[in-house]
This record gives structure tokens, sequence and C-alpha cells, in this order.
């Protein structure tokens, strides 16, 4: 005679098929798209586009090719001033780091650079470069060097001197004490650097590309503001969360377990 | 020709700012001894030996490591720091090595002697651990490890057993007496264990509490191996030893009976309380 099996384990196959998490956050999800989907009835279209009018737009701009055409624009700035701010920021931070007088020479103006509103600089970049690549590419760089600068100078300082004391008195030569004390007590700062910089370089490219450029995800939201096309503000505000969370969570997130796996 | 001793301390003295710690220190550490100190808490033992590592700066009298200032690199210095000072982020076995790899010893070879002392030290299975999975006791060995592995000239040990337990404590003793009896070297051990102190010092020194001297210095000449913790005459000088460190024990707060003459002041202020309320009570009613 077959007896059944004890109910728990049914789903003892599929522990990953099963997991109450993920189901929990699905589902939240879905109540959200829900409840945009009821609201957006009551509404006209260009105050509310409904999740399915906007995805069906997403799709035709994406078989027309525009989201591509207005995505790496934005893409190649963000990444072309972030680059060049944050090799310059953590160079920085670990000079002012390691060199007093440097620190208070610098100290000053980079806290007031730092409290300068990017808006500011979005203005000033049009006026001093017009519409071209110079203005977005200027206003990342320098809304994102002071904070890759201040993440970096930060590590720097909590540096555990013990420990260098500790690598000195076993005569360990200058190249290792900075391979095995000070690189790997800066890294997770830097990393915090790198991260902390693209999120702020994504989000001021937007607002660089509306005020100072023809071309990129800033200047498409713009564009379909001004045509009161509504779905396609959406739609451009949702292309720059995906590509948010690709870079932060995807990229970022797993260099990062990579290399700090001591903790 | 005077054989040099490894160390020389002469009428040192040194302070950090308005604290003058040491007063006028003065010892020499053979190249083949074991230099034991014994002191009150905070007097500047671990001081003495930041001194001579060269972490600190000698501002009066004269230190002498193999016959120059501290940090001569003639000397291989091993040093197992009070608080440690283990690397996060390097495995137990590449922490064990990195005295070696300091020194440039080839990949191969600092690790199979890294081995070997982690297996000595009761961590085998634990080489690819990080340190902050380990024990307080086990971090402990793993700076010991450190320590020896390097197989030093000297060796400057500060409290280097105090929070593993008894029986770890004297396999430890025993396993550091066997190393040292294999290959000889200047040792300066900081310790608050009297037992510790002359079951392997060749010399004790007894510092007085801050700004410190030389107390006293004893001299034990039994070969290590042959001395037990309960020979009479080693009883009778950790005896001695633990009478000089009560002479410099911190003074207890100006006495536990002025405490108690305190305590009943309260009490009598509570009982005056009391009544007051009582009478504005009944005036009250
Ligand atoms: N880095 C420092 N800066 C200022 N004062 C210090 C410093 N290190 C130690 N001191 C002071 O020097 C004195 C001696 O300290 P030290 O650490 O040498 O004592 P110790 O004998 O090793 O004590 P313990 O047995 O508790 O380890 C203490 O009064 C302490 O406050
Ligand atoms: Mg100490």
């Amino acid at each position: 005679m077959i007896r059944s099996l004890p109910a728990y384990n049914r789903f003892a196959f599929a522990p990953r098929l099963y997991n109450p998490t993920l189901l929990r956050n699905v589902v939240g999800v879905l109540a959200i798209l829900g409840i945009w989907q009821g609201i957006s009835l009551l509404y006209p279209s260009y105050l509310l586009p409904g999740p399915v009018e906007v995805a069906h737009t997403f799709l035709r701009l994406l078989l027309q090719g525009e989201i591509e055409q207005q995505l790496w624009p934005t893409v190649y700035r963000t990444v072309a001033g972030y680059s060049v701010a944050t090799v310059l920021g953590i160079g920085l931070g670990i000079a002012m780091g390691s060199n007093k007088y440097l620190l208070d020479f610098v100290r000053v103006p980079v806290t007031i650079v730092m409290a300068i509103p990017g808006l500011s600089w979005a203005f000033l970049a049009v006026i001093w470069f017009g519409l071209t690549e110079a203005s977005p590419i200027f206003v990342i760089f320098v809304i994102t060097l002071p904070i890759a600068l201040v993440n970096t100078l930060k590590g720097v300082q909590q540096v555990d001197r013990r420990l260098v004391e500790m690598a000195r008195t076993h005569r360990a030569p200058y190249w290792m004490i900075v391979r095995d004390v000070y690189l790997p007590s800066i890294l997770p700062y830097i990393f915090s650097a790198l991260t902390v910089s693209m999120a702020f370089a994504w989000k001021i490219a937007i607002v660089a590309e509306m005020l100072g450029s023809s071309s990129g995800l800033g200047y498409a939201m713009l564009k379909a503001r001004d045509y009161i096309k509504t779905d396609e503000v959406f739609v451009w505000t949702l292309v720059f969360v995906f590509l948010f969370l690709i870079v932060d969570n995807g990229i970022f997130r797993t260099i990062e377990r990579m290399i700090v796996k001591w903790q | 020709m005077a054989v040099e001793p490894l160390v020389g301390l002469s009428d040192v003295r040194f302070g950090y700012g308005n604290n003058q710690v040491l007063d006028s220190v003065s010892f020499e550490v053979g190249r083949e001894e074991i230099v034991v100190i014994v002191g009150p808490s905070g007097c500047g033992k671990s001081t003495t030996l930041n001194l001579v590592a060269g972490l600190l700066p000698c501002q009066n009298g004269k230190i002498e490591v193999g016959g120059r200032p501290p940090g001569n690199p003639d000397i291989v210095l091993g040093y197992m720091f009070q608080d440690l000072r283990l690397l996060p982020w390097k495995s137990v076995i590449d922490n064990v090595a990195f005295g070696l790899a300091a020194r440039r010893v080839s990949e191969n070879e600092r690790l199979s002697v890294a081995k070997r002392y982690i297996d000595l030290l009761g961590l085998t299975g634990f080489e690819k651990h990080y340190p902050n999975r380990l024990s307080g006791g086990m971090q402990q060995r793993v700076c010991i490890g450190r320590a020896f592995a390097m197989n030093p000239d000297l060796l400057l040990m500060d409290e280097p057993f105090k929070s593993v337990d008894a029986q770890l404590r004297l396999y430890l003793l025993e396993l550091f007496s066997n190393i040292w009896q294999r290959s000889p070297k200047g040792v300066i051990f900081v310790t608050h264990d009297t037992q510790e102190a002359v079951l392997l010092g060749d010399r004790i020194i007894v510092y007085t509490k801050r700004p410190v001297r030389v107390k006293a210095t004893f001299e034990i000449d039994r070969p290590q191996s042959m001395r037990k913790a309960t020979d009479p005459d080693l009883r009778d000088t950790e005896a001695q030893i633990l009478a000089l460190l009560y002479e410099e024990r911190a003074a207890l707060p100006n006495t536990l009976e002025d405490e108690d003459k305190e305590g009943v002041q309260i009490e009598q202020e509570i009982e005056c309380h009391a009544v007051g309320n009582g009478l504005s009570t009944s005036l009250s009613v």
C-alpha cells in the first residue's frame, strides 16, 4: 500500500520555485501596477497614463530605435564625466589624506563646491559652453568629483595606524604596506566613492541634458513634456530607472561582494 | 671580548606630554636571554616595548638594539602586540606568514612554515578563516604564530597568553619554552602572571608604578627545562615578586570606611526627608 508523503515533502523538490520572499516582492509590484492602472482609469491619459499604455509606448519607442538613440548619448556623457571625475577625485582624496598641508589648502574650496546646487552648475554650463557635449559632461564632472574625493579621503583617514606600525616593525617594504595595509582598508571607501558618485552622475546627467543639450534622456523627457506626451515622460523615466538599477545593483554590488569578502 | 647585549636601555625616560611614564629605566637583554617585565597596570610596560621596537622616539637616555638605535635592520624583530593587530582582510595562514613575506621569503616556504606553526598552536583547519571569525584566544594564537614564524633575533611579547584558559596557557608556555630552547633568542616578555614570570624568565624586572623605575631584578639561573611551578624556591621568588607588586598597587579610593560613613549620611538624609514629608503631609491635612 502506498502511503501518502508527508505534506512538507511535497515542496521539497522545488525550494527555489517556492520562495516566499520573492513571492511577496512580486505581489508588491503587481499591487502597485494594479493601483496605478486603477487610478489611471479615472483621469485623462495626458495626466496619468496607465501601465498598459506606457508599456505600449515603450515598445513603440524601442522598435523605432528612439530609446537607443537617446540612451547612448546619456550613457556616454555620464561615463565620460564620471570616469574623469572619479579618477581625479580618488587621486586627490588619497593625496589629501596623506598630506596634511594639502588637506588644509583644499578643504574649504571643496566644501564650498559641494554646497553649490546641481542646477546652478547646469545653468552656468549652458552659459559657458552652450548646447555642446561639453556642457552636460562638465556638470557631471563637477558634481561627482567632490563626492568621490570626500569618500576616498574618509577612507584614507580611517586607516588604522596601528596596523601600519605592525607592518613597519616587521620591516615590510613600503610597497607591501601599501598593498597589504593601505589598499585593503581604503578599498571599501573607494567603492562607496564609486557607487555614490555614479548615482549622482546619472541623476545630474538628466538635469544637465534638459538645460544644455539636444539629445539624451533628459532632452527626450523635456521634449515629451513640451508636447504633453505624458506616456513618453513615463517611458523615459522608466528607462532611466532600469539603467540606474542595472548599473548600481547589478554591476557595482557584484564587484563589491567579490572584493570585500573578508567582512 | 665582552659579549655585547642584544638590547640595552640606559637611564631611559619617556613621557606622553605631561604624563611622565618612564622615569629612569635601565636593563639589558642578552642574545639568548628571556627578560620578563612585571609591573602594575598602566605603568609603562607596553611603552617600553614600543620604545625598543622603535615605534616611539627615545626622548632621553639611550636605547640600543644590536649596538645601534632601535629600528636596526640587522636584527630581525618579532613583536606580539598587546592589541594583536592582525590584518582583518588576510586569512589566518597569510597573517602568520606576514612577517616572512615582509622578509621576501618565497611563497612556498613561508606557507609551509606558517602551516607548521598553525598546527603547533592548535589552529589546524582554520588556515583559510579570517581573524574576525575567530575567538579572542584563537586570534591571540595567530599572533603568537606570526611572531614565532619569523624566527626573530629579538622577540617582544606583550601579555601573549592573557585570554586563554588555564590548560591552554600551560600548553602555550611549554610550547614557547620548547621553541625557545630549540632556537634561543633574546626575548622581552611582559606579563601579569608571576608564575609565567618565574617559569620563563632568566631575569625578572619589577616596575614601580608611574613614573617607572626598576624596583627590583630577580635572576633565575636554573635552565627552563628543569623548572617546575611547584619548586619551593620558584614559589618563594613568586611570593617576593607579588609582595613587591602589592606595594605598587593602585591606591584604593580613600577608603571603604569613608564610603560607609557617606552611606550612613545619605541614609540619615533620607530619614530627614521622610520626616519632613511626614510633617508637611500632616500640616496639609
Ligand atoms: N598612545 C598614547 N598616548 C598617550 N598616552 C599613552 C599612550 N599609550 C599609553 N599612554 C599612557 O602611558 C601610560 C603607560 O601605558 P602602557 O600602555 O605602557 O601601560 P602598560 O604597563 O602596558 O599597562 P597594561 O599592563 O595595562 O597593559 C598610561 O598612563 C597610558 O595612559
Ligand atoms: Mg600594556
